[in-house]
């Protein structure tokens, strides 16, 4: 789903129509908003990056170990 | 022949022909149709396509074998299998809402289990789309943990904890996305890996989260948790997270020792995060494992605690985008707690979640720094309290039970968030009799180092010397 203002108002609308309790999407409304809020508060980091772009650093130090095969020890 | 043999026993002793291999099967598929349904932790067993792939196996050169050559596995429903020939097997993700759908594709951790000779005999229940970490389920049932079935395994691979504990298969894949393999398989006395980010390919897998869902194994031995894992890693392009690594034999280092390697233990956010009596016996357990030479330490890790809430706002967020339509249309159907916690995302724009993203690998690549400067490997409890009785934690029943349920997670969140790899040990037992586990956490694709520290907890404790009175 496209995460626009619009269409996730069109997606509550759906969803009372189609018979989801209003108090329900007001609580999670609000748990969203107390997570959101928790993200805003953490610092924006000084460069972007993405998750793969810092893996693919450490990935890049990994030693091929093919080892013995079977490990002797039971 | 019995059950809870490791995989080293079965292929030596119990599928050394073809014969013996269909009877081998046998039992273990009637034992998952009788015990396996009793601790309600079987979907649906395949004994017909399983007897085929070994006539298909020892059809083969016997120079060509694998590892796994002719062992019975069962893994979590969530892992898809499209045969050749016929219809693909349920695909059902735990949820009434996908009653009757069916796989497409089979998961490449599925084919490359099949390359290494493994037999793929069931599936085994999840907590509905993978998204809750009690095991409850009211449609696919809720697993019964085999060392005393008033308790929870855990979730959401709680059918794969289950059947592993009973001795069933001596080892299962899960998925991992906020700690659905490690409280599982912590819950139920197992070895349970959450590889780090990128190592193993999901695709394939019935999907929560594209950025934290990984795949993993639950196993009675560290032995054969090591085993699966290294047949399962590996790149793979149709998993867009997937991550080119170096190969790597973890069975080469169950021998390796670990004198001098430095642990150390965070105590401001995980230890006092857990009650009392398990944080006693994790430290305890933590002292021990100078024993084998271990350097220990306290360690603190800055800004850790703001990793939880993150990681259930990224699953919530990333779940809307897999089950937003489903859930319109199908709602009645699907359990309250599930779409409530794929609600919490909805209100995320792209704006947030794309934040969200830069924020957690902002978080990883500085806190990964700062932790492992000084230690090697960071040790956590598991469960941050006793477990849970199936009645006392079923948020349905007793809604007074959520938030003390949602503080389940706070010990494995964090791995998620930060994509490392950790390993669940269990140490010992609770007041009720019930497995306690240890958490070791290291930095990123040092599964072999984990695995050797590991090994060596597994040799001091000796958990598996006890076997479940209800297994």
């Amino acid at each position: 789903m496209k995460k626009d203002a619009d269409t996730i108002a069109q997606y509550y609308e759906k969803l009372a129509t189609a018979g989801v309790h209003n108090a329900l999407l007001e609580q999670t409304k609000q748990t969203n908003l107390e997570l959101t809020e928790a993200l805003l508060r953490t610092p924006e980091p000084d460069r972007i990056m993405s998750m793969n772009s810092v893996y693919q650093h450490y990935a890049s130090n990994v030693q091929a170990d093919t080892g013995s095969g079977e490990g002797s020890d039971r | 022949m019995s059950l809870f043999d490791d995989i080293h026993t079965i292929t030596n002793e119990h599928v050394k022909d073809r014969q013996s291999a269909h009877r081998y099967l046998e039992t273990v598929c009637a034992e998952m149709d009788a015990l396996g349904r009793d601790i309600q932790a079987v979907r649906h067993i395949e004994e017909d396509f399983a007897h085929q792939q070994i006539d298909q196996l020892f059809d083969t050169d016997p120079g060509q074998r694998g590892p796994l050559h002719a062992v019975p596995l069962a893994h979590k429903e969530l892992y898809g299998r499209k045969p050749e020939t016929g219809a693909g097997w349920l695909y059902e993700g735990g949820s009434a809402s996908c009653q009757g759908e069916r796989a497409i594709e089979t998961a490449h951790v599925i084919k490359k289990l099949d390359a290494a000779g493994a037999v793929d005999c069931a599936r085994t229940v999840s907590v509905e789309y993978a998204l809750g970490v009690t095991g409850h389920n009211n449609y696919a049932g809720t697993p019964l943990n085999p060392w005393n079935h008033d308790y929870i395994c855990g979730g959401s691979s709680s059918g794969s904890g289950a059947v592993v504990a009973a001795g069933i298969v001596p080892v299962s894949l899960g998925s991992d996305t906020g700690g659905s393999i490690r409280l599982p398989a912590a819950a139920c006395g197992l070895i349970g890996i959450k590889p780090t980010h990128g190592l193993v390919s999901r695709s394939g897998v019935f999907p929560l989260s594209v950025s934290l869902d990984t795949v993993g194994p639950l196993s009675r031995t560290v032995r054969d948790s090591a085993m699966l894992l290294t047949q399962i890693a590996g790149y793979d392009s149709e998993d867009p997270l997937s991550i080119k690594v170096p190969k790597i034999d973890y069975l080469s280092y169950l021998d390796r020792p670990v004198d001098g390697i430095r642990l150390g233990l965070e105590t401001k956010y995980f230890l006092s995060g857990t009650d009392s009596d398990i944080a006693d016996l994790i430290s305890a357990a933590f002292e021990e494992t100078e024993a084998f030479g271990a350097r220990l330490s306290e360690a603190q890790i800055a800004d850790i605690d703001t990793t939880n809430p993150l990681n259930v706002l990224m699953i919530s967020s990333e779940a809307c985008h897999v089950h937003i339509d489903r859930l319109v249309e199908r709602h009645n159907e699907m359990n309250p707690q599930t779409v409530m916690r794929v609600l919490t995302g909805l209100s995320s724009t792209q704006e947030i979640e794309d934040r969200l993203a830069a924020t957690r690998a902002g978080l990883a690549a500085r806190i990964i720094e700062d932790i492992f400067a000084d230690i090697d490997v960071f040790v956590t409890p598991v469960w941050p309290f006793a477990l849970p009785t199936i009645a006392d934690s079923d948020i349905g029943a007793k809604p007074e039970a959520a938030a003390l349920m949602q503080h389940i997670g706070h010990n494995t969140r964090p791995v998620n968030f930060l994509g490392l790899p950790a390993i669940v040990v269990p140490i010992g037992f609770d007041k009720n009799g019930l497995p306690v586990s240890m958490q070791l956490v290291g930095k990123p694709y040092s599964e072999g180092v984990l695995i050797a520290l590991a090994r060596q907890c597994e040799k001091h404790f000796s958990f598996w010397d006890n076997r479940p009175p209800a297994g």
